[in-house]
């Protein structure tokens, strides 16, 4: 063998470019790379606090893998996405990520608190299964990982999730086929919408978001700063640079005008605003501002809190032309809401507007908002008989969202019930199936990431690039998170 | 992949393709055949992405009052198209599009050479709201390489580079307004890059036995910046194995081999590509097929594409235009999945209406399994489309 002959002989074996990551590893951190790529490259000290914030627990986790699912749905050897139920026509309204912890009580503009979709980061027009799938996996994950003082409440509960999603997946049939447009406004037969209801209406009377995250100075409500709650030391409010105060009462004037009664303009005096650092998990990355304005009356006690949270793509895929059903992002989450809920006020303050050229989602900051949380999944609240009312309901209301006549579109339910009636105990059973199995991948991905995040650190290898840094501005806007406690 | 690993790898390549002693033989230019891949339409416009093209056309060497002659060559392709869109099982829509709208500049000075090529592109991705301007159409870098040609042999470029099995097959395909290859896109799948951040060395070997391209690039492709430590490499060769018999030159057979990696999980990426053509300008049929092994990130994926295509301008009398293409792509071949299925079909009738012009009316059909239709709705559908190619090009000369 001459030298030649050598050299490319040795460039063959050389030639094995990929890195000895395992398949499904190297699949999960593209996923999430690739959707993240502009944060962690611009906003790399948010992006990590994202990071560690998923690898803290398995629901956290699952709850930032949205662009995951979208490639597993996509990829039909995985199979979530695969049914033997499609439903012609167009593709209904939907939340894009509806899982557990993505429903909460909302107080409506009578007054009357409401069991509703609260993050429509997501929400857009998408196959029914891909909503009710995202539904059913999160209710695996919360009997799987509820419970966490109690090992023999959680293994009655696991023992029992196959139950638990064919309530929900029952529920959702029947909300389909009856075409019910009911508002969820007392938990009935599920003990933790009960408690939430409950807790619900004691802040909404006592108005304890004033109390949590405000002070009066002379007679003038000002948030505070700082960490709030010591329990949460990542959770924060820090100054909001004067570049970023300066224009919020003209975003706050375009903010008015999307709302479906808008009060007086005074009603949206600006007394105060500051960065909110360190909320959400998908989320935590994007310029969230809190506001104080002045509500009804000069008063204090009318005051009103305002959350402003950067709105990007949902990321749906477009599958059906044409494509986008919205001129922008502000008039996806205008439509998507109101489509959702059971009245179109069911938040009268949830709006849009744009702040610093950022497409902003503009909704009320209030104690009573209290969301379904996993954590709480546990001692009366934790057992098979409440989780089954909580998986009914939930399968309920996914399904009168479904159900809605979108704007500009044919009624997608028709076409969806007709798929679930050629078999519905099928259908039932296939969907028990998919949920338990793509669970079961997600607590293995959750292995994965955590060793992906401990191997390649918080840009989970994406290279890091001098350019990408922003201006001094976007640094300040973006702001120094507090410092990110340990995940393990 | 360290640094050392890349400089063998460059080095090997260099090596490998300029040291031969055919190379070396074939470094007299021959004046009365310049180097061509004989079996381009001679009738259309060369083009960036027509194989033939490729080479920036020949000026001699410095003058001998010393001035270096130079040329260049701007040029413009757009594909302009009404398409009706029939989804299965929803509702119809249409619209006006531009699949394609290119210009480019193409300069050759002494054996330096190059080319900045522009394309259109939706500012957002499908399904986005947030672009620039909204959605606006807006240009990007197709192509930026500068390059060097070594007696008219070989071609060393480096910069934002074509790919060349991309080219290769869509120069005896001939009909990229009507589809692309399957390999480029296949349903909701796009198998290879057709340019990247790289360099690539290419041999035309003389006798008309056809052309050997080897690059080195990045691997995720011209719309992405590098995610991984890996390397993605590429070799193809598009031969003439019966050259010496010009009637039978037209016979070409088209090898390529990729290996390579994207994404920061660096997911494997390789391609093995066969086909065989009969690609005369006035007709041609062909099959081709790829092993792919890792798909969309995911490197545990692997599929089997089979492809057929046809094209025929029948008549002496009237320029008319017949062109077929049919791809079946099997998916998750890989041991222990079920594997899916997706089938497309193209087919054409044309018009040449100028040299540079032709108008075409298509129809696509995209059927999919039950599995992957179910999993991603939208994806059978049937187009109707009237599709209008121009293709406008010139050349100028003269001394630096």
């Amino acid at each position: 063998m001459n030298a030649r002959a050598a050299l490319v002989a040795c460039v063959a074996t050389l030639l094995s470019c990929a890195d000895a990551t395992p398949a499904r590893e190297a699949t999960l951190i593209a996923a999430i790379t690739d959707a993240d790529e502009t944060h962690i490259r611009a906003r790399p000290s948010l992006s990590a606090g994202k990071y560690a914030r998923m690898a803290r627990d398995a629901y956290s986790f699952f709850r930032g893998t949205v662009p995951v699912y979208r490639g597993d749905f996509r990829d039909p050897s995985i199979g979530v996405g695969v049914t033997r139920f499609p439903a012609a026509g167009p593709l209904p309204p939907g939340l894009g990520d509806p899982h557990v912890e993505n429903f909460g009580l909302l107080e409506g503009g009578d007054g009357v608190l409401a069991l509703e979709a609260n993050d429509f980061d997501a929400a857009d027009r998408y196959p029914y299964h891909w909503d009710l799938r995202r539904l059913t996996t999160s209710l695996v994950l919360a009997c799987r990982l509820g419970n966490v003082e109690d090992p023999s409440a959680r293994a009655a509960l696991v023992a029992s999730e196959q139950e638990v999603v064919r309530a929900a997946v029952e529920g959702y049939a029947d909300g389909i086929a009856s075409a019910a447009r009911a508002r969820v406004v007392s938990g009935d037969d599920a003990p933790l919408v009960v408690d939430l209801f409950r807790r619900g209406r004691r802040d909404q009377l006592a108005r304890a978001e004033l109390g949590a995250l405000t002070t009066l100075v002379g007679g003038q409500r000002r948030l505070r700063r700082g960490v709030l709650d010591s329990a949460d030391p990542e959770e924060a409010l820090h100054e909001l640079p004067l570049d970023g105060v300066e224009p919020l009462p003209g975003a706050l004037m375009r903010y008015r005008a999307t709302l479906l009664i808008a009060p007086e303009p005074a009603f949206f005096q600006v007394l105060d605003a500051a960065r909110q650092v360190g909320s959400g998990v998908a989320s935590w990355p994007r310029v969230r501002v809190l506001v104080v304005v002045r509500g009804a009356s000069d008063a204090p006690e009318d005051d009103v809190v305002l959350e402003l949270k950067e709105a990007l793509d949902s990321g749906a895929e477009g599958w059906l032309p044409p494509g986008s059903y919205a001129d922008d992002v502000q008039d996806r989450i205008l439509r998507t809401t109101r489509e959702s809920w059971a009245v179109p006020d069911a938040d009268p303050f949830w709006g849009v507007t744009t702040w610093l050229g950022f497409p902003m989602q503009v909704r009320r900051e209030s104690e009573a908002h209290k969301t379904l949380r996993v954590e709480r999944i546990e001692g009366d609240e934790g057992n098979t008989g409440a989780m089954l009312g909580l998986a009914q309901t939930l399968g309920a209301l996914l399904a009168r969202i479904h159900a809605t006549p979108a704007l500009g579109a044919e009624d997608a339910r028709a076409a969806i019930a007709t798929a679930i009636a050629r078999d519905p105990a099928g259908f039932v059973d296939d969907e028990v199936s998919v949920a338990v199995r793509y669970a079961s991948r997600v607590l293995d991905d959750y292995a994965l990431f955590r060793h992906a995040l401990r191997e390649r650190g918080a840009t989970l290898g994406v290279p890091a690039d001098e350019r990408d840094r922003p201006s001094a501005d976007l640094r300040a806007l973006f702001g120094q998170p507090e410092p990110v406690q340990p995940w393990e | 992949m360290g640094m050392t690993r890349i400089v063998c790898i460059a080095a090997a390549l260099f090596l490998g393709l300029t040291a031969s002693p055919t190379a070396a033989r074939a470094q007299q230019p021959t004046a009365a055949e310049p180097p061509q891949a004989a079996t381009t339409d001679a009738r259309q416009a060369l083009t960036p992405d027509t194989f033939a093209g490729e080479t920036v056309a020949d000026v001699r060497a410095p003058t001998a009052s010393g001035t270096i002659p130079f040329a260049f060559e701007p040029g413009v392709q757009l594909f302009g198209e009404y398409r009706l869109t029939l989804p299965k099982g929803a509702d119809y829509f249409h619209e006006l599009d531009i699949p394609r709208a290119w210009a480019w500049m193409s300069f050759r000075a002494s054996d330096v050479v190059g080319r900045v090529l522009l394309e259109a592109t939706r500012a957002g991705g499908e399904g986005a709201l947030i672009g620039v301007g909204g959605d606006s159409l807006v240009l990007r870098l197709r192509e930026a390489w500068v390059g060097y040609r070594i007696a008219e042999v070989v071609e060393l470029r480096i910069g934002v580079v074509p790919l060349p099995t991309n080219a290769m097959l869509t120069t005896i395909w001939g009909h990229r307004a009507l589809a692309p290859i399957g390999l480029r896109q296949v349903g909701l799948y796009v198998l290879i890059q057709p340019s990247d951040l790289g360099a690539t060395a290419r041999l035309d070997i003389p006798g008309e036995w056809g052309t050997v391209v080897a690059a080195l690039t990045n691997g995720e492709g011209y719309a992405a910046r590098e995610l991984n430590r890996g390397k993605t490499f590429e070799l193809a060769a598009q031969l003439h194995p019966l050259a010496p018999f010009r009637a039978l030159r037209p016979l070409t057979l088209t090898l390529a081999f990729q290996n390579g990696s994207t994404g920061t999980g660096s997911a494997r990426a390789n391609r093995w590509v066969g086909g065989l053509a009969w690609a005369d300008p006035r007709w041609g049929v062909g099959v081709e097929s790829a092993w792919i092994l890792g798909l969309e990130d995911r490197g545990d994926r692997e599929g089997v594409l089979l492809e057929a295509w046809g094209r025929v301008e029948p008549l002496d009398v009237f320029p008319l235009l017949l062109a077929a293409r049919f791809s079946y792509l099997r998916a998750d071949t890989q041991a222990g999945a079920t594997t899916s299925s997706l089938t497309t079909f193209t087919g054409a009738v044309g018009v040449r209406v100028a040299a540079p012009l032709r108008v075409f009316v298509a129809v696509d059909t995209r059927l999919a399994d039950d599995a992957f239709a179910s999993a991603v709705p939208g994806l059978e559908r049937t187009n109707l489309r009237l599709i209008v190619e121009g293709n406008l090009a010139g050349r100028f000369e003269g001394n630096l």
